[in-house]
């Protein structure tokens, strides 16, 4: 399979400026935006930016010093994919990315590539300061490839003429441009200036995938020696001179807002500064500044809070109702192959089923926080937020402060699993920052507030069917599917948004993606986008029918790691093994003959069977209490089959014994990283099925904190990890991996607590269930 | 109220209420972040400092049960069992996000300083701090790697 590495010449444009002795080497966006900041440090530039280009994002700089600076846009989260677009440019550039002496990285200070007034495709985001997936590299990778290979050839240039030898003789290492003949070489720091002003001819090809001497070796993270001894700086660390530091109360009752409060207290406590009520801004929420979280914490504590309105009657109960009513109901038509509905009723048998998944929510590590400074003119964030072009449209929209004037600022992120961390933390920072200008103001979320303001994975219900042939192939499959969807205003429930909107804005979880809420978006674009988030059934059965209901809640929904797919593989992948088990057809067999289909196109889905099922393998005789399960779907392009083997005691304690993972994600970029991924995936995925519900009582969410809500532990861990490369192919595009097995786990386990007890679980968590069997 | 305090060796003197927990003393008044606040209720282990020697979740341990105890924070690692927890950690690039690992590798240091060659079981028992990137698989591959560096 070819792969077109060869940016398109329109969209791409590559600039030059020497500055104070560097060169820096600038290109466009995909929406053509960027920044200027850093190419206009010093005076005396000298530019060979194209006619009529103004802005361009720095992407390189080659220091005086003989150093090079990889402008990175992508924040990292431990995806790695910082380290990786270093790797990218030392590819071209013959550096080690990993010596942190020579080769640095800064952040690139990201303006509004997303917010420039236009749709931009979700290809275009890739150029946003949005993290992203390992597998949704390639416009990435191409740029950062070119930019690298660009700066080489200049580099070769000038040193040629400064040897007066043909470029042809030179070659580049460790930040050297090296003529082998003489054993001459020249540092790139004496070159930068003289390579600054050259125009090439034609830029280089870049290096294609046989040709790669650093992209596809496994490399481990620049910043992991700094990640163990403590020195990495997350956004609850930054520290700023003067700075005040916020507690945030905000309201325990979903939709609530503050009644009352005592301010006397609080400011009379040592080391207040500040009570901010936000009630202008955000009913929902309150802060006291103080010099130090403590004392801040002390005081929002003493202030008597009280809060009014919301959903205070809701219930668990209440939506599970919701649900069970709406799967009574015809619902939304998603998928119609055949008629499955005539099918199932003239059959014989037909097979149901009702699966349930509840909410769960991100969790990460590091809680909320962000920290904003004012100056009078420009306004600063810093946090380890995921979108940080997201956090400066959402300042920019509460604070008015124009978007050529607020700076973002990069911290390490503590934990990232969807949309929108660090963008309402943001925009309640910047608020603060305003009513104290000059001060840096560091805001800090509490765990239980932190929770309980979502967003959360939604609650989901779905009613199955299937009928099948003489021969005991499926024949009808009918799937009618309620849970709330994304993004959509407003939240059902007694509380309207207010006439700002803000309210809901900063509590809510509407801005997690800009290009969804552009104004002048389509209905069918925005379709069409959403449209991501629905792999569509892979299996392919003669009669195919799928719909599906939106149930609108007061909880705030959004994508979590896999979202959609962690509750829909669950039910779809258990329900065709309680079909297979029923008319004694082995459940991998049934998975060949299900995709038998889209494996014509795509050659992976049976070649992930068959590599997990040599390789754990399938079919092992074990004792009663023991049992396997399979699972399989593909998740953003990476198609992937997972083996659990567990264990029941006659009691029910339940351990994993065994997981299998196969998959294709085309070529890998970091074999290490891809690793981690799936390792940290399946854990992830494990977590979210053994222990994972968020509950509603009186309008509260119930689990608020790790003492109800139980990340997974060392103890839970599968005790034997397998993941196999075998399967992996030359190449699929957009495939990513940080979600990979995420909704395998719960699947692939339920499935082989029934072969180990005959038990068959059809809701989520794990823990909740009694396995015990005799 | 003023405190004395011993953190890696060195004397502090802070003036804190006496219900400050250790983890915000060694955060705000001494500067030191690489100690993580994630739920404040001793539940999943990202304040791990040692007090005397032992695995101590800071997040609510006043300052004034501290004394004249040694604090250590992983600021202050450097024995030889310290050492190799933290090579392992990079040779096997455990960390992903990494909030969690600083008490992780104190979690880690200090099982290996009272069982220097755990099983897995053991492993269990004494690093059961919550990562949410999923490390676990590495996490316990580094402890092993790291006994054996660390009888060497």
């Amino acid at each position: 399979m070819v792969i077109d590495t060869r940016i398109n010449r329109r969209q791409f444009v590559l600039g030059t400026a020497a500055v104070g002795g560097a060169m820096v080497l600038s290109s466009t966006a995909l929406a053509g935006r960027g920044l200027s900041s850093a190419s206009a440090q010093s005076g005396g530039t000298t530019s060979t930016l194209p006619e009529g280009v103004v802005e361009l994002t720095p992407r390189l700089r080659i220091n005086p010093d003989d150093s090079i600076t990889v402008y990175v846009t992508k924040p990292e989260a431990g995806q790695g994919t910082s380290t990786t677009m270093v790797v990218f440019v030392c590819e071209e550039l013959g550096s080690d990315p990993l010596d942190t002496e020579m080769v640095h990285l800064e952040w690139a200070d990201p303006q509004i590539d997303a917010a420039a007034g236009e749709n931009m495709p979700f290809q275009g985001q890739m150029d946003a300061f949005h993290t992203w997936f390992y597998g949704r590299a390639d416009y990435v990778r191409t740029v950062y490839q070119q930019v690298g290979a660009s700066a080489r050839e200049r580099l070769k240039l000038a040193g040629a003429e400064q040897l007066g030898v043909d470029a042809s003789e030179l070659r580049v290492e460790n930040n050297q441009v090296i003529h082998d003949a003489t054993g001459e070489s020249i540092g790139f720091g004496a070159l930068a200036a003289a390579a600054a002003a050259i125009t090439l001819d034609e830029e280089p090809a870049i290096h294609e995938p046989h040709e790669w001497v650093l992209i596809g070796k496994p490399h481990r993270k620049r910043e992991t020696p700094a990640k163990v001894s403590g020195e990495t700086i997350y956004g609850i660390d930054v520290t700023l001179p003067d700075m005040l530091i916020g507690a945030v109360a905000q309201t325990p009752i979903l939709g609530g807002s503050l009644k009352s409060f005592d301010i006397e207290t609080a400011m009379e406590m040592p080391g207040v500064e500040m009570v901010v009520p936000m009630a202008e801004f955000s009913p929902s929420s309150i802060v006291v500044l103080a010099d130090t979280y403590w004392h801040a914490r002390k005081a929002i504590e003493a202030m008597s809070l009280e809060w009014e309105g919301g959903a205070a009657d809701l219930n668990i109960e209440d939506i599970h109702a919701w649900h069970e009513e709406a799967l009574e109901q015809p619902g939304i038509l998603a998928e119609d192959v055949g008629d499955a509905l005539s099918v199932l009723e003239s059959a014989d048998q037909v097979f149901e089923a009702v699966y349930q998944t509840p909410y769960r929510m991100h969790a990460p590590m590091e809680p909320r926080n962000a920290t904003a400074l004012f100056d009078g003119d420009e306004l600063h964030i810093w946090n380890g937020g995921a979108s940080h072009d997201s956090a400066a449209s959402l300042a920019n929209r509460v604070t008015q402060i124009p978007l050529d004037k607020i700076r973002t600022h990069a911290a390490y992120v503590g934990g990232a699993y969807g949309p929108g961390r660090g963008t309402t933390d943001a925009g309640l920072a910047a608020l603060v920052a305003m009513q104290m200008p000059g001060r840096p103001v560091k805001l800090i979320w509490t765990r239980e507030d932190h929770s309980r303001t979502g967003m959360f994975d939604p609650f989901g219900m779905a009613k199955l069917q299937m009928s099948v042939d003489e021969e005991g192939w499926p024949s009808a499959f009918f799937v009618r599917k309620a849970n709330q969807k994304w993004y959509f205003p407003p939240p059902r429930g007694p509380e309207e948004a207010d006439s700002t909107g803000l309210r809901w804005i900063l509590t809510d979880t509407n801005l997690a993606n800009p290009t969804i809420h552009a104004p002048d978006i389509t209905p069918e674009k925005r379709e069409e986008l959403l449209g991501i988030y629905y792999d569509g059934l892979a299996y392919r059965v003669p009669n195919h029918r799928v719909e599906y209901h939106d149930i609108r809640t007061p909880l705030p929904v959004s994508a979590m790691r896999s979202p959609g797919l962690s509750s829909n593989v669950f039910m779809v992948e258990s329900f065709i093994d309680e079909v297979a088990h029923a008319v004694g057809k082995d459940p991998l067999e049934m998975r060949y003959w299900l995709l038998r289909e889209v494996n014509e196109r795509e050659p992976g889905w049976h070649k992930v069977l068959d590599v997990v099922a040599e390789k754990a393998p399938w079919g092992k005789t074990l004792p009663k209490g023991s049992g396997q399960g399979i699972a399989v779907c593909a998740e953003h392009g990476t198609i992937i089959a997972a083996i659990a083997e567990v264990t029941v005691t006659p009691e029910g304690k339940l351990t994993v014994d065994q997981v299998d993972v196969a998959f294709d994600a085309g070529y890998i970029l970091n074999p290490d990283g891809a690793r981690n991924q799936l390792e940290g995936s399946t854990l992830f995925g494990w977590s979210m099925a053994l222990n994972e519900e968020i509950t509603v009582q009186n309008g509260q969410v119930v689990e608020a904190n790790f003492d109800k809500y139980q990340i997974a532990r060392n103890i839970d861990a599968p005790r034997v990890f397998n993941v196999h490369f075998d399967a992996t192919s030359d190449y699929r595009p957009d495939a990513a991996l940080g979600e990979a097995t995420i909704p395998h786990m719960a699947a692939a386990v339920g499935n082989a607590i029934f072969a180990a007890t005959g038990k068959r679980i059809r809701s989520l968590p794990f823990r909740k269930h009694d396995l015990s069997w005799s | 109220m003023q405190y004395t305090l011993k953190v890696n060796g060195e004397t502090h003197e802070v003036d804190v209420d006496a219900d400050t927990p250790l983890l915000w003393v060694i955060r705000d008044s001494l500067g030191m972040t690489g100690t993580k606040f994630a739920c404040g209720i001793t539940m999943c282990g990202a304040c791990t400092v040692h007090v005397d020697g032992v695995a101590t979740r800071s997040c609510m341990y006043p300052i004034e049960e501290v004394g004249d105890q040694e604090i250590t924070t992983v600021e202050g690692l450097n024995t030889p069992v310290a050492d190799a927890v933290k090579n392992a950690w990079i040779e096997n690039d455990v960390p992903q996000c990494g909030y969690c690992q600083t008490g992780m590798v104190m979690a880690a240091t200090s099982l290996l300083n009272e069982i220097p060659e755990p099983t897995d079981e053991d492993i269990d028992q004494h690093v059961s701090n919550m990562c949410r990137c999923g490390t676990y698989a590495r996490v316990r591959k580094a402890i092993h790697e790291a006994a054996s560096a660390a009888k060497a």
